[in-house]
């Protein structure tokens, strides 16, 4: 749907927009960086990184427009967060989460499946999606294993969980990233105000048919309940004082996210110095060469493809900006709702989640931004009249990701560990459970944003 | 599998060869193999939990965890991934293959995959000194 529109505002802009005679050609590199990502046959980040330079090679932007068009908020957020994850990882904190929430539940499986959702949500909110399922969904195979339950289940309430999560802060998921990186005026608190409540609505309301569908019909033996009650949580740990230094520079950066807006403390810089002085807290007691070695390592773990794929993205959408497309896409969707802000928030919302749920959200709400923004300055909205559409972007685009097996990446890496373990989860199956679930979350969001903004 | 590891167990061998019922060899079963077979599987999984530090197993476990492969056919279950020889195959690329395996050859024809025999380190060292 979205192609169709930029194929048509291409057009209209080739002829309406004097000034930007490489509309067509820009929005032929644009559509064809979408359908190859979409085809999933290049890796992502080859694919936007050569989409960028052939904006550049046809001087559709000049080098320093491209430069200027990528968002160094988030960049320096996510490499920010990775640095602090790549450490904190170490210490064996999330597999003591998930171990005590399995004694929590005293062995008893929907207990646990209920509190690993609840960890894993809680975690996806503060780190992203992806590290966070790469942490918890080992520990639940170890734990489904000894339990001789069925593993499906327990991963496919973790993959909406981590979604869920995700939704209710602006770290919790790349969307959330771009939105609260580039729309000026947005904090951390903002995010957690407004985006939180209608996760933890969303939330309780997945594990309904949940229980009814697997939860009341998992059961396990007395004996192996008490193979998971023998599990030791605290063995977990397996760096305590690292652990510690860790919960201080987190409690650190989340107060910093906190109170640094609207200070010129922009969530990059809070995230990046955390990172930087959790590596410099882990290494105190250690010489300089292991201290360089470990600092290496550390930076290893940055997924380096994610960052170069925003990097990426955000020239190819500056093109398609800079040619005029996104103007007129926004006049169009202003002009298809009637000039309706209302209308607007409410198809942004269903759209972004269909969207999510067939291709990638990433890209898709990199090119939302700037044409709500662009939709925002044609209705003449202020910041806070706007904020209903920033939010109907951000629930979209999040729980869309739940629709289906390829809406979000964490859910691919989940589908990996369960092959691996020997028990696939397969598209169409995962489909028919997630796709009316993704429905029901996106109809409980409508009911939000019409109460809480739009009656 | 059971009489599998029997065989391991009985002649100390480090792995034997698994054939087909045509006698072509399909893939390699040993200690490696057993000794995953008696940990909880995510911890030989690729990005797993290599350590398990909170499961406190006993001797118990250990069983129960094998006994649940102890009647599945051995082929399920045998490494894909291993080193073979060819009757051609020179002498000193046999001894490096036995050298980065620290493991008997299985000698295998090179058109059919048919199995011919296996080749250990003693075969080469006892064949030296005499």
């Amino acid at each position: 749907m979205l192609l169709q529109h930029v194929a048509v505002v291409a057009e209209q802009a080739s002829g309406a927009v004097g000034a930007a005679p490489n509309a067509w050609l820009a929005g032929g590199i644009f559509l064809a960086c979408y359908a190859v990502v979409m085809s999933e046959r290049f890796n992502r980040a080859n694919v936007a990184l050569l989409a960028a330079g052939l904006m550049i090679f046809s001087r559709i932007l000049t080098q320093q427009e491209a430069i200027a068009g990528i968002d160094f908020n988030t960049i320096g957020l996510l490499i920010g967060m990775m640095l602090i994850v790549s450490v904190t990882q170490q210490t064996g904190i999330f597999q003591f989460l998930a171990v005590s929430a399995a004694h929590r539940a005293r062995g008893n499986p929907w207990g646990i499946l209920l509190l690993l959702g609840l960890v894993t949500a809680v975690t996806s909110a503060l780190l992203d999606n992806v590290t966070t399922v790469l942490l918890i969904v080992p520990v639940t195979l170890a734990i489904t294993e000894e339990l001789e339950v069925s593993p499906y289940p327990f991963l496919f309430s973790q993959i909406l969980c981590s979604n869920i999560g995700g939704a209710a802060t602006l770290i919790g998921d790349p969307p959330n990233i771009l939105i609260g990186s580039q729309v000026s005026g947005l904090s951390f608190a903002d995010f957690m105000v407004n985006l939180a409540p209608a996760a933890l609505v969303v939330l309780a309301a997945t594990f309904v048919p949940i229980w009814l569908v697997w939860g009341r019909r998992l059961h396990a033996s007395a004996e192996a309940r008490a193979r998971v009650m023998a599990f030791i949580p605290r063995e977990a740990i397996t760096d305590p004082a690292l652990l510690k230094k860790c919960l201080i520079v987190i409690a650190l950066v989340i107060i910093g996210f906190v109170i640094g807006h609207g200070r010129g403390l922009e969530p990059a810089t809070v995230a990046l110095t955390g990172g930087a002085l959790l590596m410099l807290l882990s290494n105190l007691d250690r010489k300089i060469d292991e201290k360089n070695e470990r600092v290496h390592h550390f930076f290893g773990h940055v997924e380096w493809t994610t960052i170069f794929f925003f990097v990426g993205l955000f020239i190819v959408v500056a093109g398609i900006e800079r040619a005029g497309i996104l103007a007129k896409l926004s006049a169009l969707i202003v002009d298809g709702a009637g000039g309706d802000r209302n209308a607007i928030a409410y198809a942004v919302l269903w759209v972004s989640a269909i969207a999510s749920a067939v291709v990638d959200n990433i890209p898709f709400v990199a090119t939302m931004i700037p044409t709500l923004k662009g939709v925002v300055a044609e209705l003449g909205l202020g910041a806070e009249e706007a904020e209903p559409l920033w939010w109907s972007l951000s629930l979209g685009a999040c729980l869309g990701g739940n629709g289906s097996l390829i809406g979000a990446s964490a859910n691919l890496i989940v589908a990996g560990f369960a092959e691996r373990a020997g028990q696939p989860i397969r598209f169409l199956t995962f489909l028919k459970h997630s796709f009316p679930l993704m429905l029901m979350s996106i109809a409980i969001c409508h009911v939000y944003l019409w109460l809480r903004y739009l009656s | 599998m059971g009489e599998a590891i029997g065989i391991l167990v009985a002649r100390r061998f480090r792995s034997v060869p698994v054939v087909d019922d045509a006698g072509k060899m399909i893939g390699q079963f040993g200690v490696h193999a057993l000794l995953r077979m008696m940990v909880p599987r995510i911890a030989t999984e690729r990005l797993g939990l290599p350590h398990l530090p909170f499961v406190q197993d006993d001797l118990e476990d250990l069983r129960r965890r094998l006994r649940r492969f102890w009647d599945k056919p051995v082929g399920e279950y045998a490494e894909r991934d291993y080193f073979v020889v060819h009757p051609d195959t020179p002498l000193t690329k046999t001894v490096l293959s036995l050298y980065h395996t620290h493991d008997n050859l299985p000698v295998v024809d090179r058109k059919t995959g048919q199995l011919l025999g296996i080749i250990s380190y003693w075969d080469i060292v006892q064949r030296l000194l005499n």
